[in-house]
Parts: C-alpha cells; sequence; structure tokens
C-alpha cells in the first residue's frame, strides 16, 4: 500500500508541477464570480437561483473533466515518451501498482478540486438564496417560501408503480376470447386496440361526479422533520391539448386512520400543479389513500396521465446533504474518466489517448440518448431510413447490425443519465445515500474496476524498451 | 524531395479550390447564405460569439437547442430564457431563431404555466426577447415586426388563452405607468416633452434630480419605471423627492423626460410613429393591445420585402382596426388594496372610417391576387354588416342606414336584400322560427344587461341605442311568430317593460355587474342602498324537560 501512496504523492506533485491544477482553479475562481452577471433566470427568485445552480455545477464538472483527463493521460504518456517510466519500472514496484497509484492521485487531487468548487458554488447559491425584503410583502414570502420548498430541499419522490398495460390488455383479451365475446369478423388487430382504449380509459379517465383512488404504502413519513408533504399531478381536461378550468375535491385519508383531509382545487388543465398536504394523513406504517373526486363544471371527462399523473413529494433531508451528496456522485464520474484516460494511456500516444478517453466519456454522457434511439424502434426506423423509402435486404442487414452495435455501446457504456446530479439539485429532488451507493458501486467499483484491470493486463505486457522503426 | 510534391500538390489545390469561390459565393447570395452589413454597437459578448467562435458556433447552437427542447420536454423552464439568449446571440441576424423562441416562450411555455401571472410573465419575456435583442440586431426585419404584432393581437388582444383578461389587464396597468394614469388617447404633450438627455438639458439641469434620486436608490436612467410606478405611492422615496419644493417648477417637465425615455428605452417604440399612426386611425387609447398590433404590423409592411406574405400583415391590421372600433373605448380601473381591476371596453364608431378604409386598403393592396383580395372583401363585408348593428346599437340610426345601402350596393346578395330593419333583428336573431320564447328572452335580457353596463359606465349613446334594439327584438320576434301560425300563450314572452324592470333588477342586485360598476348605475339611476338587514336573533329553544318518571 505504502508504494501505492508513494505514487499517488507522486502524482499530485506531478498534478502541481503541471500547473494544470492550478490552471482549472484559477479560471474556476475567475468564471464563477462572473456567472450572476451573465446568466439569465426566468425573472423569478428561485429560477436565478436554479441556474447558478445548474451553471456552477456544469462548470465545476467541465473544468474538473478537462483536468482529470489532462492528468490521466499525460502522466503515464509523458513517463513513457521521456523516458522516465524506465526508472520506475527498475523499481521494486508492480505495474499495477504505478496505476494505482496514479489514479489514486488523481482523484486525491479532484477530490480537493472539487471541495473547493463546491463549497464556493454552495456560498454563492447561498448569497443570492439569502435576498433580503420584507416578509410581511405576500410576493417576497411566496418567493422565499418556493425557493426553500422547492430548490434548496431535498424531496424524496414517492409515485406508484406504472401499471403493465400490455399485459392487462393481452389478459382482458384472453378471457374475451375464451367467452366467445370477440365480436366476428373483427380481427386480432382492432379487438386488440378497442381493448387497450378501454384499459386506458379506466386507468386514466375520472368520469364527471366519479372518483379516482390511489393507495400508497410505504412512504417516508416517519423520516421528515416537516409537518407536510406536497401533492404533484397533472391532469387533462378531455384531450391533452384542452384548455380550461378543472374542479376537484381530494380527499386524504390513511386507511383505517383518523378524520380524511379534503381539499377543493380549481387548477388549469394540462399543467403540472403542485399543494401542501398536512404529514399528519399518512398512518403511522406509511400508509395513505388518495382520491380525486371529479367536480368538473360542464361535465367532462378528466383524466390523468399514467407516468406522470400523481406524484408525493416528502422532505427527506437538508440541501446541504444533498449538495454534498451529489459531489461525490460527480467525483465518482471523475474516477471512472480517470480509469478510461489511464487506460488509454497504458497503449497509446497522448494525443490519440486522450481523444480515445474524451470520446468514451462524451459518448457516456449520451448513453441515455442512445439507449431511447435503441429502445425505442420508431425512432431509430426513422433515423435509419433512407430519403429513398425502404431499401433491400442490405439496408435491413445494415439497420440490425447498427443497432446490435448501439446497443452493446449501452451495455458497455456507464449509464451516466442515472447519475445526472445537477438536475436533482436545481429541481430540489433527494439524491440519497442509494444513488450514491449506486454510483460507487457502478461507476467505480464495477466499471472502473474492469477498465484497471484491462488497463493492467495492457500494461503490464507493454514492452517499454522496445526497440521502433 | 517527397515534402517538396506535397507541398506543391498542396498549394496546387488550394489554388483550384480558389477558383470555385466565385461561384460558391453566387450560390450563397442566390440562397440568402451571403452574411449580413457588419452589426453595429453590438455587445462584446456577441462580438465573440461571432467571430471568434468560428465553425464552431453551428455545432454549439445545435447542442443549445437540443438541450433546450431537451429542458422544455422535461417542463424545466428556467434554464430556457438563458439558452434561447445565446441561441439568438450565436446567431443574431437569423430572423426565424428570434421568431422562433418568442413565440416559445409566448405560446408553448406560457400555456404549461398554472397560473396566469406566470403565463404572463412567459408572454412578456418572448416579448422582450423580440423587443430588446431581435428588433435590435435585425431592425429592418418584417418577419419580428409581425410576430410582435401577432403577439399583442392574438395572445393578448384575443380570447385564444383561459387568462386573457388578465394579459390585457396587466398591459393597460404597464402602459399606465408609462404614460401615466387614465386613457393614452392624447401623445402630443409627449411630443413637446424632451426626449433625449440634450433636449432636458436645455430645458433644465437634471443633475440635482437624478443626484437626490440615486441617494435613495434610483436609477431612474437605466430604470425609469420604478421611479414612474412609484410615484402614485405617496410613500416612496420617489415621490417624496420629486415632491420636494426645489423641484417643483421642473417635476412635471422631469416626469414627462422619464415617459419619453421609458418609451423609447423600454417600450423600444418610436413616438414620431405612434403619432404618425393615432393621425392616421384616430385616437387610440394605447393601453389597449390594438394600437401595438397596428404600430408592428405597419413596420412589418414598411419593411415587408418581395418574398413577405404580406396578405397576413394587412389581416392583422383590418383585424386590429376592426377591434378598435367594436372594443375601442376602454373604461379601466386598476383596483386598489387587492380590488380586482375592472377592464371594460365599448364601440368606438369614431374608428369605424378608420377601419373602413384599412379594409379598402388591403383589397386595392392585392389587386394582383384575386384569391386574396376576394377573402379581403368578404371580410369587408362581414365589417359592414357588424357596422350596420353598431351604429344601430349606439342610436346613430341615421348612419347605419347610409352604411347598410353601401353594403347592399357593393356587396349585393340575398342576405343584404331585406329591409333596413329586418336586416338588424336577422343579425341579432338569425333564424325567429328555431328560437323558443325562453331564447328569445334571454337573448333580449342580454341585450338589456349591456343596455345597463353601458348607462353605468357613462356611455348614455350605446345604452339608448341598446333599449332600442332590445325593444325592437321583442316586437319584431312577436310579428315573426304572429306570421309564421305560431303564435300561442306558449311562445308569449313578456311585454318590454316587465324585461326591462327585471334586468334593471338583477343589473343593480349585486354580482351581476363589477361592483365599481353597480355602485356608478346606482347613483346614476337615483338608487340607493338598502342597508343589510341584520339577521335576527334565533331564540334557543328551551330544553326538554325530562319527563318525570
Amino acid at each position: 500500500m505504502s508504494k501505492i501512496w508513494a505514487i499517488a504523492r507522486h502524482m499530485i506533485a506531478q498534478g502541481i508541477r503541471m500547473r494544470v491544477a492550478v490552471v482549472v482553479m484559477v479560471l474556476f475562481v475567475l468564471l464563477m464570480p462572473t456567472l450572476p452577471f451573465v446568466l439569465k433566470g426566468d425573472g423569478t427568485l428561485h429560477g436565478f437561483v436554479q441556474v447558478i445552480i445548474t451553471y456552477s455545477l456544469t462548470l465545476a464538472t467541465v473544468l474538473l473533466s478537462v483536468l482529470t483527463l489532462a492528468l490521466s493521460t499525460g502522466s503515464l504518456c509523458t513517463e513513457i515518451r521521456d523516458k522516465q517510466a524506465f526508472i520506475l519500472d527498475s523499481k521494486p514496484i508492480q505495474r499495477w501498482q504505478v496505476l494505482a497509484g496514479k489514479w489514486l492521485g488523481i482523484m486525491m487531487i479532484d477530490a480537493s478540486l472539487l471541495a473547493f468548487m463546491g463549497l464556493s458554488s454552495y456560498g454563492f447559491i447561498r448569497f443570492f438564496a439569502s435576498r433580503q425584503g420584507d416578509l410581511s410583502d405576500k410576493k417576497f414570502k411566496e418567493e422565499q417560501d418556493t425557493l426553500h420548498n422547492k430548490v434548496l430541499c431535498a424531496r424524496r419522490s414517492c409515485k406508484l408503480p406504472v401499471p403493465d398495460v400490455d399485459g392487462m390488455v393481452r389478459k382482458r383479451f384472453k378471457e374475451l376470447k375464451e367467452k366467445g365475446k370477440i365480436p366476428e369478423g373483427l380481427s386480432n388487430e382492432d379487438a386488440l386496440r378497442q381493448i387497450r382504449g378501454a384499459v386506458l380509459r379506466q386507468l386514466k379517465s375520472v368520469p364527471f361526479s366519479g372518483a379516482k383512488r390511489w393507495h400508497f404504502r410505504d412512504l417516508p413519513a416517519k423520516q421528515t422533520e416537516w409537518d407536510r408533504f406536497t401533492l404533484r399531478f397533472k391532469h387533462y381536461l378531455g384531450s391533452e391539448w384542452a384548455q380550461g378550468q378543472v374542479d376537484g375535491l381530494w380527499r386524504f385519508r390513511a386507511p383505517g386512520g383518523a378524520r380524511p383531509v379534503d381539499v377543493a382545487t380549481r387548477f388549469s388543465a394540462g399543467n403540472f400543479h403542485e399543494f401542501d398536504v398536512p404529514l399528519s394523513v399518512v398512518s403511522p406504517d406509511g400508509e395513505l389513500t388518495i382520491e380525486f373526486r371529479n367536480l368538473e363544471r360542464r361535465h367532462q371527462t378528466v383524466s390523468f396521465p399514467l407516468e406522470d399523473g400523481l406524484e408525493l413529494l416528502f422532505h427527506a433531508g437538508s440541501f446541504e446533504v444533498n449538495f454534498a451528496q451529489g459531489l461525490m456522485v460527480m467525483l465518482c464520474k471523475l474516477g471512472f474518466l480517470a480509469a478510461v484516460g489511464i487506460l488509454c494511456s497504458t497503449f497509446l500516444t497522448l494525443p490519440v489517448a486522450v481523444t480515445l478517453a474524451l470520446c468514451i466519456y462524451l459518448l457516456s454522457g449520451m448513453s441515455g440518448f442512445i439507449a431511447d434511439m435503441v429502445n425505442s424502434p420508431g425512432l431509430f426506423d426513422s433515423i435509419m431510413r433512407s430519403p429513398q423509402g425502404e431499401g433491400g435486404y442490405v439496408r435491413e442487414i445494415v439497420r440490425h447490425v447498427v443497432r446490435w452495435y448501439l446497443y452493446a455501446v449501452t451495455v458497455v457504456l456507464p449509464p451516466f443519465e442515472q447519475f445526472q446530479v445537477v438536475g436533482k439539485l436545481n429541481a430540489g429532488r433527494e439524491i440519497g445515500w442509494k444513488t450514491l451507493a449506486n454510483g460507487l458501486f457502478v461507476l467505480v467499483l464495477v466499471r472502473s474496476g474492469i477498465i484497471a484491470a484491462l488497463a493492467c493486463f495492457l500494461y503490464s505486457r507493454r514492452e517499454l524498451a522496445g526497440v521502433k522503426s | 524531395m517527397r515534402q517538396w510534391l506535397y507541398i506543391v500538390v498542396a498549394v496546387a489545390l488550394i489554388a483550384s479550390a480558389s477558383l470555385l469561390i466565385p461561384g460558391v459565393n453566387e450560390m450563397r447570395a442566390e440562397h440568402g447564405l451571403t452574411s449580413n452589413p457588419v452589426l453595429e454597437n453590438v455587445p462584446p459578448e456577441l462580438a465573440l460569439a461571432t467571430t471568434a467562435l468560428g465553425g464552431f458556433r453551428g455545432i454549439i447552437v445545435d447542442m443549445l437547442w437540443l438541450r433546450a427542447m431537451k429542458l422544455q420536454q422535461q417542463e424545466k423552464f428556467f434554464e430556457l430564457v438563458q439558452l434561447f439568449d445565446w441561441i439568438g446571440k450565436l446567431e443574431p441576424r437569423s430572423a426565424p431563431v428570434w421568431v422562433f423562441s418568442a413565440w416559445n416562450m409566448a405560446y408553448n411555455i406560457s400555456v404549461e404555466m398554472p397560473t396566469a401571472s406566470e403565463r404572463w410573465r412567459w408572454i412578456r419575456l418572448g416579448m422582450d426577447q423580440l423587443r430588446n435583442h431581435g428588433l435590435r440586431y435585425n431592425k429592418r426585419s418584417s418577419d419580428l415586426y409581425r410576430e410582435m404584432a401577432w403577439i399583442y393581437q392574438n395572445k393578448i388582444g384575443n380570447t385564444v388563452d383561459d387568462f386573457h383578461w388578465y394579459y390585457k389587464t396587466q398591459l393597460a396597468k404597464e402602459m399606465e405607468d408609462v404614460f401615466g394614469r387614465g386613457p393614452i388617447t392624447d401623445l402630443k404633450p409627449f411630443l413637446k416633452a424632451p426626449r433625449t438627455l440634450e433636449e432636458l438639458r436645455a430645458r433644465l439641469d437634471p443633475k440635482p434630480i437624478l443626484a437626490a434620486l440615486g441617494a435613495v436608490g434610483y436609477k431612474p436612467l437605466k430604470d425609469p419605471l420604478s421611479v414612474l410606478t412609484a410615484l402614485d405611492d405617496e410613500k416612496s422615496d420617489a415621490r417624496e423627492v420629486l415632491d420636494r419644493p426645489e423641484f417643483a417648477e421642473d417635476r412635471e417637465t422631469f416626469i414627462m423626460f422619464l415617459r419619453n425615455w421609458a418609451i423609447k428605452n423600454v417600450l423600444r417604440m418610436d413616438l414620431d410613429y405612434m403619432v404618425q399612426l393615432q393621425n392616421e386611425i384616430g385616437p387610440m387609447d394605447w393601453r389597449l393591445p390594438e394600437p401595438y398590433t397596428l404600430y408592428y404590423s405597419g413596420l412589418a409592411l414598411k419593411y415587408a420585402g418581395k418574398k413577405d406574405f404580406t396578405p397576413n400583415y394587412y389581416r392583422l391590421r383590418y383585424e386590429a382596426v376592426r377591434r378598435l372600433y367594436k372594443g375601442g373605448s376602454l373604461f379601466f380601473d386598476r383596483g386598489k388594496g387587492g380590488e380586482k381591476a375592472v377592464y371594460l371596453t365599448s364601440s368606438n364608431w369614431r374608428f369605424f372610417d378608420a377601419a373602413d378604409a384599412v379594409y379598402r386598403n388591403a383589397i386595392a393592396a392585392e389587386a394582383d391576387r384575386p384569391n386574396v383580395q376576394r377573402s379581403f372583401k368578404n371580410a369587408h363585408a362581414t365589417f359592414m354588416e357588424e357596422g350596420v348593428v353598431l351604429f344601430y346599437a349606439c342610436s346613430q340610426v341615421k348612419r347605419a342606414r347610409e352604411l347598410y345601402r353601401k353594403l347592399q350596393k357593393e356587396y349585393p346578395n340575398e342576405r343584404h336584400s331585406v329591409s333596413f330593419d329586418r336586416f338588424v333583428i336577422n343579425k341579432l336573431i338569425p333564424d325567429p322560427a328555431a328560437t323558443t320564447a325562453a331564447e328569445a328572452t334571454v337573448l333580449i335580457n342580454g341585450v338589456l344587461m349591456e343596455a345597463y353596463r353601458w348607462l353605468a359606465a357613462g356611455n348614455d349613446e350605446r345604452a339608448k341605442g341598446l333599449f332600442n334594439l332590445a325593444a325592437k327584438m321583442r316586437r319584431y320576434y312577436m310579428f315573426d311568430k304572429e306570421n309564421q301560425g305560431t303564435y300561442t300563450r306558449r311562445v308569449q314572452i313578456p311585454e318590454f317593460a316587465t324585461l326591462n324592470a327585471q334586468a334593471r333588477k338583477k343589473a343593480l342586485g349585486k354580482g351581476a355587474l363589477p361592483e365599481v360598476l353597480r355602485r356608478r348605475l346606482m347613483e346614476r339611476l337615483g338608487v340607493k342602498e338598502k342597508p343589510e338587514e341584520k339577521p335576527k336573533k334565533a331564540k334557543t329553544p328551551e330544553k326538554p324537560q325530562k319527563p318525570k318518571k
């Protein structure tokens, strides 16, 4: 371990000697204070704070990525090029220990700089959030409420799982077919389409004066110090494009619990809305039933989308802890980048290593987009379609090959989409220890571990003093 | 030797490529891809973005677009202003970019907001995008002027949005902040007032006032609206400063200068063109959205090239003047102390001639496009038909008759072949045979309620016309029913006096009219409010005695 530590210390010294770390820090110190002057929010205080969170952390990520890339690829490549590696190779130290030490050293530089940048960003965020004002002013109070309840917080999302519509349709179709209730002449395709429509109506729609219920279990009611939680929902009136106000009566009740709480609402259709509900409506074991009664004045049907229809948000900790968790997840990503950089430097020259490592890192950032493209055949086919229309079997083969190639890319590359912390921090959503542990396991232990093993294998087999023509 | 060969080949390739440049340039010019003239007075970040980034500009713009669209799909709107600002600044001379981002904010994003105030904020952001940036770098882009006109006409002036009344009210409030309280129909005082700092200096020494306002935290030249909005608040520091005796002489001149300064630097409008428009159309009230539609559509027409589809610009114009004569008089009460604002428009037949001229100009201008001209003529005929009813309702019966004769002459058809009175009634009750007594009573009652509304608002002329119209509607309806042989007691509707009394009682009752108007109506009719009866104390029932065992 002492050997790895010695290499790590040498890496830190090298990082300082290369001045990249200093340049990154100076750039951050110079750029960070300019952000509030060049950035524009949406005209609200919380919008501006959200923009500051987004861009300060993005700036930190970009600068640290550049630094990591420079150190991870530059260190070993230059040592090999300048033949310093020969001296190290003759010492009683394993090659894998050299690579591990370098990775550790880079991570220590990254961690200390990230801590500095995180603290600076946090200071800026708090400075802009603490705008002085008159609390008796209704508008100012509302702004402060929104800022502290929607942005500078850590809200845990609780949603019901999306029902398996396809499974329900198939089951219903089978039942009807067995009973012989599918009319003659109606094709299976049409029957399935009609059943699907009926199932979706049943799941989404609330007819006039009718009610829809949602039953939640295992809500984190006990874990929060707040005395309320937020209901976030979206509903439509008729079609998705119809405008209008929807009158409704919400009832919150713990099964077999105390008196229910009723909330009458009048909200516009097609938008997300939020309102707070006392936490006392949740039973001690975390159960809650929510009922919406449709009181629409023109007797129209109201519908809730399956995925975003209803969400409960519980305060699950402080913004500070959430922010720190976010920084640590960012560090996990940098760890992956450092491993990729070191891998590339074990068998490539500096420019090629930098380019390859950068490409892998960028592709990892796009892994969600690629996965979406592969998983939605319509989108993929529209991208792959030739302007002249359908091609022959060659085109089909190419299409399949490209699809499998992209699928392989999504499997090999780490799912960075799952670890997008900036989007969660600026929306006041909880990152949580689970995400952090997941990041450590997936990005550092598994992905970086595999890459490190590959790097060690390649580097241990490399002939450093090989004769080149 | 080999190196020299490479150099020779490279030079030959560059030289041959350069021969293609004139052809490429011609193609660029043909497809409108040539760069615009150099931007003047651009901010440093824009100069940097347009020159230093070179070819990377396109890639960055694409990335910003992708991010903006993704965030919009995820309903994360807070960052979009910034992204659209950058996109615009990376392509400052591309009008479609500014048009799209403004339209996106004013329409797509605004309707995603749950409350009226939030929607209005996004509409304002969209308009600011065009006004403060798009038009700054594309002063001669008819597309941008057309988009501004469209937002004023469609988003604010029309009823397409659930919260359109809120937008109209906010526009009126904001324009009163700039121009001063009350109707903004006379712009001459603004022409006489100083418009530039030099002109102000010629009239007074602004330094002491500016210094005094600066000492209490105001920056009048940077943010004139903060001073102008504070004028109404007697406790505000700005008011205290301007009410000081040493500024008494210069106060009004300075305030008028600030108003002109706000027109130029906040609204970014040209006062001379506003006055020109006022002279052309008539005394428009600039608290309404229509004058702004006319202003921007006028500029769109001015800068329209051969490729622009100008009929839409004409449509914007005649629709705006049509609305002006139908609702060009504004009764506006801002609502103090949390009271709701009252925004009530009434017809202003004085704009009729101007509107008619705009229609006729449009028809004449599109003489070479018969289809477009036909659609303009149809719109003109409808406009004249509405005019007949409106003049009638405004007690301008003679004018209405003249207009109807003109309509018969210019657009002869079956609808226009009936007598004058019958035509007016047909417009209000198009199918008497299919209209039940109850429906006819509701229609007449509606006209009477309108009459009381305008009586309350002080428009006696309009009220009188509407009373006459209601009486005539009843008479014609009964006549039609008798002639069709369907007159029985079943279709009898109450006498006009009864209908009028019912409408009067309803108008004076709470809830039918805004409270401000209801009180005005009571004053005008000499009716006093009845004191509310106190609820009598209910006697507590005696406790039932327990039956003795």
